[in-house]
């Protein structure tokens, strides 16, 4: 569980900062790459839990970013103020 | 008010810098506030973790469900990817996601429930009023047209050259206030239970109010309430409920003890 947490990182954080335009996967990959990194971590998974969890977040905040930047580039209508 | 800055020919958008900016502040004050606490270190993290994945995932989710329920918005597949790629999301959504994220982590790894959700509390409010502050600049969940109000001008998420009610700065302020004093006030082991449904009880008596001032029309309304006022108006109930109960417990108890 570490290392998928470790290569879900690595592959939400080469999303991010390489294919902005589809930040959505690298959102989702780096979700899934938190809970399982926050998992193993739990289960003593070590470094590379650790490590995986480190670039998830960072992967799932910068394509965040760069997609929704991306997005409002395409449409800045999206702010629908519906909160 | 600045929806958008411009860092190495990149739009970034403010309220999404506001949230990560809340979201590191909150996370750095649990971790300063932790020493009073059971709750480990490490499980501060995951749990801050966890219940901002149940943020985002609640938020959108619960704003989606809104914009499909209201009859005025035809869904459509550009509609719903608008929705999801915006800054946007309903508040009490967020936080629904998020307590049953933490929750579920806190069961599975047992741990005294009590005293993270106390630890907790003011993180939330910091959090939120930080996002208050990003809406602000965004533009949206603005107030209703005062003579005294804020002027847009090159707003995307409200009307512009219109003095508007700052309804997101007056949230955020009060946020603020419950944040500190959450942290200022230090409860005994055996008043802790009480932290997080206080706040509850006051965040939603504030939103329920606040509402009748907002100025965004594109919002949830069912009846004469808004989405948020009926989900306001429920927790203040059920909190109210269960502090009239436990107060009820605690005197009884202590007029055992006296007799």
């Amino acid at each position: 569980m570490a290392v998928a947490a470790l290569v879900l990182g690595i592959i939400s954080a080469v999303f991010a900062v390489f294919l902005p335009f589809l930040g959505w996967i690298g959102i989702i990959v780096g979700i899934v790459g938190i809970i399982l990194g926050v998992i193993s971590r739990k289960n003593g998974g070590g470094g590379k839990a650790t490590a995986g969890l480190v670039l998830a977040i960072i992967g799932t905040a910068l394509a965040a970013i760069f997609w929704i930047a991306c997005a409002v580039c395409i449409s800045s209508a999206g702010l629908s103020g519906l909160v | 008010m600045l929806p958008f800055i411009y860092v190495f020919g990149l739009t970034v958008p403010m309220y999404w810098l506001a949230g990560l900016t809340g979201g590191g502040l909150a996370a750095l004050l649990a971790h300063l506030r932790r020493g009073r606490y059971s709750v480990p270190g490490t499980d501060v993290t995951h749990i801050i973790l966890f219940a901002a994945v149940g943020a985002v995932a609640g938020a959108k989710l619960l704003s989606l469900l809104v914009m499909l329920a209201n009859p005025a918005i035809l869904p459509t597949w550009r509609g719903v990817y608008l929705e999801l790629t915006s800054g946007g999301g309903v508040f009490y959504g967020g936080l629904i996601g998020a307590v049953l994220l933490a929750y579920a982590y806190i069961r599975k790894y047992k741990i005294d429930l009590t005293d993270a959700a106390a630890l907790l509390t003011p993180s939330v409010t910091l959090f939120h009023g930080f996002g208050r502050i990003g809406c602000f600049m965004a533009g949206c969940c603005y107030g209703e047209s005062v003579s005294w109000g804020i002027v847009y001008e090159h707003s995307v998420g409200s009307p512009n050259g219109v003095p508007l009610l700052p309804a997101q700065l007056i949230e955020a302020a009060f946020n603020f206030a419950l944040t500190a004093l959450f942290c200022l006030w230090k409860p005994s082991a055996g008043k802790r239970k009480f932290v997080f449904p206080l706040y509850l009880l006051l965040y939603s008596a504030e939103r329920f109010i606040l509402e009748f001032f907002r100025g965004d029309d594109i919002r949830g309304k069912f009846l004469v309430f808004t989405t948020s006022q009926w989900i306001a108006l429920a927790v203040f109930c059920v909190c109210g409920a269960w502090f009239r109960k436990s107060t009820a417990e605690i005197r009884k108890k202590e007029n055992l003890d006296n007799l």
